[in-house]
């Protein structure tokens, strides 16, 4: 049989669909783009780029890691979309991998990823004040010379503040969710449009900012706490670039592009389901690539790559009110106060907008799991009225406040990087792409990417392979690098216990339904066809 | 004496042929004494194929044109298509060009029908000398003319619109109306007119005895009946965590459920709300579909001296 590459042309007989329900139900290639690109928080990858990276990689170009990370993202994405297409539903990597995989192992990778992203909503919650609560307020104090608004800042950013800050923003978020989806695309899309039109503002005040300006503004508003005024001073020169640290620095946008391949849980809603997630995924990374570049190249010309590599010393040799991220660097490069308000809006906007997007993202997985019962059956209790799983919800939400807590006032889980066990659940999602067309040639073969292949194995092997390429690399470089992630054995030896917590609880639900009378392997068994 | 009896609900083929075999597989495969088919079996597209010249046949998939050049090339497309609910026919090109819609609808109808055939043949053959029956309602996309051929069918017992028996002192109460859909196909009812029907239906019940809701239409606001929320062009609106979903079932079904407590409720209709839930004692269940991918999805349940013992729901 013979399919042809050219679409079809107007003549030629077409598909007749007569009248019935659910024809149309699926969401289009935009849909699926804003979707990702929102969870790619450009705001939050921007902020730790430019604090983290000139400090610690001399002489890389942040511009050119953003780019080349959305390069290494595009060749992750590429496995996740051959997935979605393949298996064109949601449920993400669970779905994937316990019916590619195994079952266990399936639950055993959904599980870390969700506490690893609550985790990370944690620490999201902790920037709604130490990105854009607390220089906000010191911006606006320094320019209006109010004293007050300075002392708020620095109130802000105390842990108990920061933990009730926190905590609010989380319940607000469950709340909303509990309250309906309604609201929650309400609030949803208020921050994104807050996000974009504020980080519109921020480039253009960026491009058209005054380095020399900037510095006397900036210094003259932190000297009060500097004990060394001279280390801003021989903080102006450039720097010699550096492929071997650019290529090292690309892991951190990185970390932000991987909202890119959200879509996948939402795969069974999404019409012309190759076109839109290629659209979606690759569509979101090309632009957050874009947006971060955009930001990235006059913050450097401005700022200087140079004084940014002395912030990290700064804030740690200093007793600064605030910590010196890009909100409150690009809010010094302005002299308007509007327009500084608006900067630090806009990365609130950026942070704010992951908190009920995870809590969305880990309940979801509570609910799958409920159904196919792994958890006790009320977990996946639907609310009569407002018709949402609030059990699902509210256990979320209490996991994040107390990761929020415990990333506040417990040193330990502050010293923490779960972002290695993150990529390493992406692992068993790729290895079960590759081998996947031959261990389910049955699913395979009536999937869209049936018969096509690339040097004569299947799309979604070769996909797969390069996505494991790439997440290895990743992960390898992960491992190796003590700034962004490294192998710390407390952060180890916490990745492991949640993967064997993982497979215990998966194990342990096993034979407790098993005693009940229930066999759980039997709700993911192929039933052969009579 | 402990008399459990286990049984399998699966709904919404739409015509899908590798979902209707595994079904009827699955009384064997999950141990089950009765088989519970959800609405909406027949489905929804129709795939011609046409005679480019005496050796080549083309047709549209995904798409994009197929061309067939053996009548064993023919046959494994069709087979392909019909795996995942489509019908497909050969006609002679400007044939297929010229037939109005209403035409091409009545064509699809025969094809539902004939499948329906096919497949209640094939279930008589696999089922003989067992003592599984298959208890069946209609589903809003039916199309009346399927009635008579479920209605007459040994190995079938066709509960839609009626109460039947089930054995065990357990009783079924089918119905296959939904409420109006965007499509206005051919059983919607308002919740007014549904609630008037099953109130009449309801009134037949033998309240000795355990009973299961068979219903097309789940209950209003229970969570398995979330659809995609549409717009004025029927395309979904999407929020930042996915489509916005808004309930889209039965109030008239939920007031029943709430009246009659009945031992289980199996619903169909919403596709995408594949859930399980508790209505007062009632355990309600929406198994969901994924006919177009040819992936069972299913609902087990034991009962016993009725009461429900246990629940899963599967995929296979």
């Amino acid at each position: 049989m013979h399919q042809t590459a050219k679409p079809i042309s107007n003549p030629l007989p077409s598909v007749f669909l007569r009248n019935a329900s659910g024809l149309v139900k699926a969401a289009g290639a935009f849909d699926v783009f804003a979707y990702n690109l929102g969870l790619s928080s450009v705001g939050i990858a921007v902020v730790l780029v430019h604090y983290w990276v000139p400090a610690n990689y001399p002489g890389a170009s942040l511009p050119f890691a953003e780019a080349l990370g959305a390069v290494v993202m595009a060749l992750i994405a590429w496995a996740f979309w051959a997935w979605s297409v393949t298996i064109p539903r949601s449920g993400g990597i669970y779905a994937f991998v316990s019916r590619g995989v195994s079952p266990a192992v399936g639950f055993a990778v959904s599980f870390v990823d969700s506490i690893c992203w609550l985790f990370y909503n944690a620490l999201a919650a902790t920037f709604l004040t130490s990105v854009a609560l607390g220089p906000l307020l010191f911006a606006v104090g320094i320019k209006t010379g109010n004293k007050n608004f300075v002392g708020a800042a620095i109130y802000v950013q105390r842990p108990l503040i920061e933990f009730l800050i926190g905590t609010l923003a989380i319940a607000i978020s469950a709340l909303v969710l509990v309250k309906g989806m309604r609201t929650f695309f309400r609030l949803q899309t208020a921050l994104f449009i807050a996000a974009i039109f504020g980080t519109a503002v921020t480039i253009a005040i960026l491009w058209n900012a005054s380095p020399a300006n900037f510095h006397n503004d900036f210094t003259k508003a932190i000297a009060p706490w500097i004990n060394d005024p001279g280390l801003l001073a021989s903080a102006t020169q450039g720097s010699i670039f550096s492929m071997r640290f650019t290529v090292f620095a690309s892991v951190w946008p990185i970390l932000s592009f991987v909202g890119s391949i959200f879509s996948v849980n939402i795969g069974g809603e999404i019409r012309h389901v190759q076109k839109s997630q290629a659209i979606g995924m690759f569509g979101s990374i090309l632009v957050s690539a874009a947006l971060m570049i955009l930001i990235s190249l006059p913050a450097d010309a401005v700022f200087g790559k140079e004084f940014q590599s002395h912030l990290l010393t700064l804030a740690g040799t200093n007793p600064l009110p605030v910590t010196p991220y890009i909100t409150v660097l690009a809010a010094f490069t302005t002299h308007s106060i509007i327009g500084a308000i608006v900067v630090c809006v806009a990365f609130f906007a950026w942070a704010f907008f992951w908190l009920p997007a995870t809590l969305v993202y880990a309940a979801r997985s509570v609910l799958a799991w409920s159904f196919d019962r792994l958890t006790p059956s009320n977990w996946g209790f639907v609310h009569p009225q407002w018709h949402t799983p609030v059990t699902a919800i509210m256990i979320v939400a209490l996991l994040n406040v107390g990761f929020l807590a415990l990333f506040l006032f417990a040193p330990f889980f502050g010293t923490l990087v779960l972002v290695l066990a993150a990529m390493l659940a992406w692992i068993p999602t790729m290895i079960g792409a590759i081998l996947f067309p031959f261990r389910r040639k049955d699913l395979y073969n009536q999937s869209y990417l049936a018969g096509k292949s690339i040097l004569g194995m299947p799309v979604l092997s070769v996909a797969g392979t390069t996505g494991l390429l790439a997440t290895g690399a990743l992960a390898t470089r992960l491992w190796n690098d003590p700034i962004a992630a490294g192998h710390s054995p407390q952060s180890l030896l916490t990745i492991a216990a949640l993967f064997m917590v993982g497979l215990g609880w998966y194990w342990i639900a096993y034979y407790i339904r098993k005693r009940q009378g229930i066999d759980l392997s039997r709700a993911f068994q192929q039933i052969p066809i009579e | 004496m402990l008399y459990l009896m286990r049984l399998f609900f699966a709904t919404d083929f739409h015509g899908s042929e590798t979902c209707f075999r595994k079904f009827i597989a699955a009384a064997r495969f999950y141990d089950c004494s009765a088989l519970f088919l959800g609405g909406d079996l027949a489905g929804k597209a129709l795939v011609p194929i046409w005679k480019k010249n005496p050796s080549t046949w083309q047709s549209i998939t995904h798409r994009k044109v197929v061309e067939m050049n053996t009548r064993g090339e023919v046959q494994e497309f069709e087979k392909r298509m019909a795996a995942i609910g489509n019908y497909t026919a050969v006609f002679n090109e400007d044939e297929y060009q010229q037939l109005t819609s209403t035409q091409r609808t009545a064509i699809l109808v025969r094809l539902i029908c004939r499948r329906m055939a096919d497949w209640l043949d094939f279930a008589a053959d696999r089922l003989k000398n067992t003592d599984i029956k298959i208890f069946a309602i209609a589903g809003n996309d039916d199309p009346p003319d399927l009635d008579n051929l479920l209605r007459s069918s040994s190995v079938l017992a066709f509960a839609d619109g009626s109460i039947v028996e089930l054995g065990g002192d357990l009783q079924v109460l089918g119905y296959g109306f939904s409420t109006p859909t965007p499509w206005h196909t051919y059983r919607e009812q308002t919740d007014p007119e549904m609630k008037l029907a099953l109130e009449r239906l309801s009134g037949f019940l033998d309240h000795e005895k355990g009973t299961i809701f068979h219903l097309h239409a789940p209950p209003f606001g229970s969570g398995l009946d979330l659809a995609p929320k549409l717009d004025m062009e029927l395309r979904p609106i999407m929020s930042s965590s996915g489509p916005v979903m808004e309930p889209v079932g039965s109030q008239a079904v939920a007031d029943l459920i709430k009246e009659c407590q009945p031992l289980i409720g199996l619903f169909g209709h919403v596709h995408e709300s594949r859930s399980v839930t508790c209505l007062g004692k009632t355990l309600c269940a929406n198994p969901g579909s994924a006919y177009s991918e040819g992936r069972l999805l299913g609902f087990i349940t034991e009962i016993a001296n009725q009461k429900v013992i246990d629940w899963q729901l599967t995929e296979g």
